[in-house]
């Protein structure tokens, strides 16, 4: 297996959203709250100039899972050994090496919920709604995601049941499944992720990883659910940089929302493994 | 399948100590450089770089580290410390003649004790505040047979843990039964010799005999068919856990503060031993009744004893509590509030409840709060607080200061150490 990149080609995205709405039923992240976006992947848009000369951009984006991200290197915990991470060691963010796929993945178990990370990530925003950002790569659970699940309280005070008690009577014991996130990655590098998001720690995108390492699936449908989803297919997981790549430039905290492409990436940033190709100007 | 869960058992060195990587102050956080029990491990049993970990091969279980470590990342696993007091409560009354408690280790057999314990490496100062508050006849540690022990050290370091509570809570000398003010040497009494030992037995009755053999046997079933071989404790990281020491210390205090204005004996037995009755509790209770008035007959002598009860409990707050000051370049980025292990800090969230009722009341000009969004400031409860300066070493902003001694009007309480604006 090598660094897992993802080419993004805007000449065929029109900016349709499944991308995200996949994402949201397959991976089950919350809603937006607090000034956190949650969704793994998303697509942003923007409309800029007067008219009749006004431009608009649709544009997919997703964690970079960078080569040199800033994530890992902000999170405070201590790191344990593991010769499937880059250098050796595991923090709570980690890299995985190019040969075991190189994702940039977030073990729930150890997250301390500092949000170091999240500061750091030049793609990321502490709070989208204060910073103006129409998308934060890394979210932060401040309340108990799909904490309704096990509400008791009546939806209407003395009037309905409460939706737990609705679960119960049907029969929906179990969590949806990614709320659960019950799934591991053995087969990549050993490490069993099973615990729950909650409340208290970040969340970001996993690029599925629990999908792309799935042999019990077939071999086209081990691919993220935004790529699966795509109409267009403007979502492609490649291994190379693809010709005429630009990356997004991030400025922080004004990230993701004044987009800029330059190309290539530059030897001081993350070097982000989202490239995107095409022309994303539509009139 | 049992067998070799008995062979198991029988072939591990046991696995008394919980070992929890989340609350280690070096796991969360990999610049500190807190190396308590590493230092105080006598045969460098404890591994921290690369995960913690215990050496059961090496390790002699003095329990040290467990009285060392400021966050309660090792601990007794299953063991009820509240119940040794409410034992030695209970038998400070079963001998006759009155003779002091007798507390021992279990490393070796036949040690002559009311109450067998592990190593007593494990009593940190905040259990022997807690022995002293709770326990109100003087209490006496054999140490006799120590100095055969390969834990021989422990003698010197309960010696050291006491001279420090002693100097730290001493000018407030702890009331002793017989009317006298004895100080705390004088009230855990480490017995080295055999001669200085004052024990009798307890003479077990017929149900007595049989509820402890049952006791027993049932807890060797227990610990047999325990299905937990492997020692190592899976936690989640965000999870805020108070250790041990510090959960005790603060009951001393709540019971210290609420004594003021109740019955002592009465406090203590009701925060002590729900389960277990007290001394006279049971079959004489018109005695214990009639001490009430007994210690209420003298306003002046009960207002003294208040007084020396308040200097006591400051005593403790000055010396095991701490304070938190922010400045005011924090900018309420609250990474501390993840990395503090215990949950003295918190997030001012809008709780469900106050969500409800604040949207009650709301108007078009103010729009009603999100749930989950922030209003106010940070909130700090000093009773939390075991003062590990996690918080202070990772603020980005420096800004965060942790004061030794807690100045405030209650520790129990959260306070608000940043506002919103300013």
């Amino acid at each position: 297996m090598s660094q897992n990149m993802m080419k993004i080609d805007l000449s065929k995205c029109v900016g349709c959203g499944s991308c995200a709405i996949a994402c949201k039923i397959g991976n089950n992240t919350p809603e937006r709250l607090g000034g956190q976006t949650f969704n793994r992947a998303d697509f942003i848009t923007e409309t800029t100039g007067l008219f009749p000369s006004t431009k608009w951009i649709a544009l997919p984006v997703l964690c970079n899972h960078c080569d040199d991200p800033a994530c890992v290197a902000a999170c405070p915990v201590a790191p344990i050994d593991d010769v499937n991470c880059v250098g050796g060691k595991r923090k709570a963010m980690y890299k995985l090496t190019a040969a075991n796929g190189g994702l940039v993945l977030h073990d729930n178990a150890r997250c301390i919920g500092c949000r170091a990370c999240q500061r750091q990530c030049p793609y990321s925003t502490a709070n989208a709604g204060a910073s103006k950002a129409n998308y934060s790569v890394i979210s932060y659970h401040s309340v108990e995601p799909f904490g309704y699940l096990t509400d008791n309280s009546e939806a209407i005070a003395g009037c309905t049941s409460s939706e737990a008690e609705v679960r119960n009577t049907v029969g929906m014991t179990e969590l949806a499944p990614a709320y659960k996130n019950d799934w591991t990655y053995v087969d990549v590098c050993g490490v069993t992720q099973n615990d729950v998001s909650r409340k208290g720690i970040v969340d970001k995108c996993h690029l599925c990883v629990h999908r792309l390492n799935d042999m019990t699936l077939a071999e086209p449908e081990r691919k993220p659910y935004c790529v699966l989803a795509c109409p267009a297919g403007v979502r492609e997981i490649v291994t190379s940089v693809p010709a005429g790549a630009k990356v997004l430039a991030s400025k922080k905290y004004t990230n993701l929302r004044k987009v800029v492409l330059i190309t290539p990436p530059t030897s001081g940033s993350s070097r982000p493994n989202v490239y995107y190709v095409g022309n994303f100007s539509f009139r | 399948m049992l067998r070799t869960k008995i062979i198991d058992k029988l072939s591990t060195n046991t696995d008394l100590i919980g070992i929890y990587d989340s609350r280690c102050l070096r796991m969360r956080f990999n610049k500190n450089r807190c190396s308590k029990c590493i230092d105080c491990c006598p045969t460098s049993a404890i591994k921290i770089e690369g995960g913690l970990d215990i050496n059961k091969e090496t390790c002699t279980q003095c329990m040290l580290c467990v009285a060392e470590c400021p966050s309660g990342g090792l601990e007794i696993n299953s063991f009820n410390f509240y119940s040794i007091i409410s034992k030695l409560r209970k038998s400070s009354g079963g001998t006759e003649g009155g003779l002091p408690p007798v507390l021992a280790c279990n490393m070796q057999e036949d040690i002559k004790a009311h109450i067998n314990t592990f190593c007593m490496g494990f009593l940190s100062e905040e259990h022997l505040i807690a022995l002293l508050i709770f326990v109100q006849a003087p209490l006496q540690l054999n140490l006799t047979e120590c100095k055969s022990c390969k834990n021989s050290f422990i003698v010197d370091v309960l010696k050291k843990r006491l001279e420090l509570v002693e100097t730290k809570i001493s000018p407030h000398p702890i009331p002793l039964p017989n009317g006298e003010r004895g100080r705390v040497r004088g009230k855990i009494m480490l017995i080295e010799d055999k001669s200085d030992l004052q024990y009798q037995a307890i003479p077990y009755d017929r149900r007595g005999f049989f509820s402890a053999l049952k006791k027993l046997t049932m807890k060797g079933a227990a610990s047999f068919l325990d299905s937990a071989v492997d020692q190592k404790q899976m936690s989640a990281y965000g999870d805020k856990v108070l250790p041990f020491k510090r959960k005790l210390l603060n009951r001393v205090l709540s019971v210290m503060i609420e004594n003021n204005t109740k019955d002592k004996e009465s406090v203590i037995a009701r925060s002590v031993s729900p389960h277990l009755s007290l001394r006279g509790s049971q079959s004489e209770p018109k005695q214990s009744q009639s001490e009430i008035p007994r210690f209420a007959r003298n306003d002046k002598e009960k207002a003294a004893r208040n007084d020396k009860e308040k200097g006591l409990s400051n005593k403790i707050l000055a010396n095991y509590y701490f304070d938190l000051v922010v400045d005011d370049n924090c900018d309420m980025c609250f990474a501390c509030i993840g990395m503090c292990p215990t949950g003295a800090l918190k997030e001012p969230h809008v709780s469900d409840d106050e969500h409800e009722s604040i949207n009650k009341e709301h108007t078009p000009l103010n729009p009603p709060l999100v749930r989950g969004e922030l209003k106010g400031g940070m909130l700090f409860n000093a009773s939390f607080c075991n003062g590990c300066g996690l918080c202070s070493d990772f603020c980005v902003q420096s800004s965060i200061s942790i004061k030794h001694g807690f100045s405030g009007e209650t520790p129990f309480e959260e306070k608000c150490v940043k506002k919103e604006n300013g």
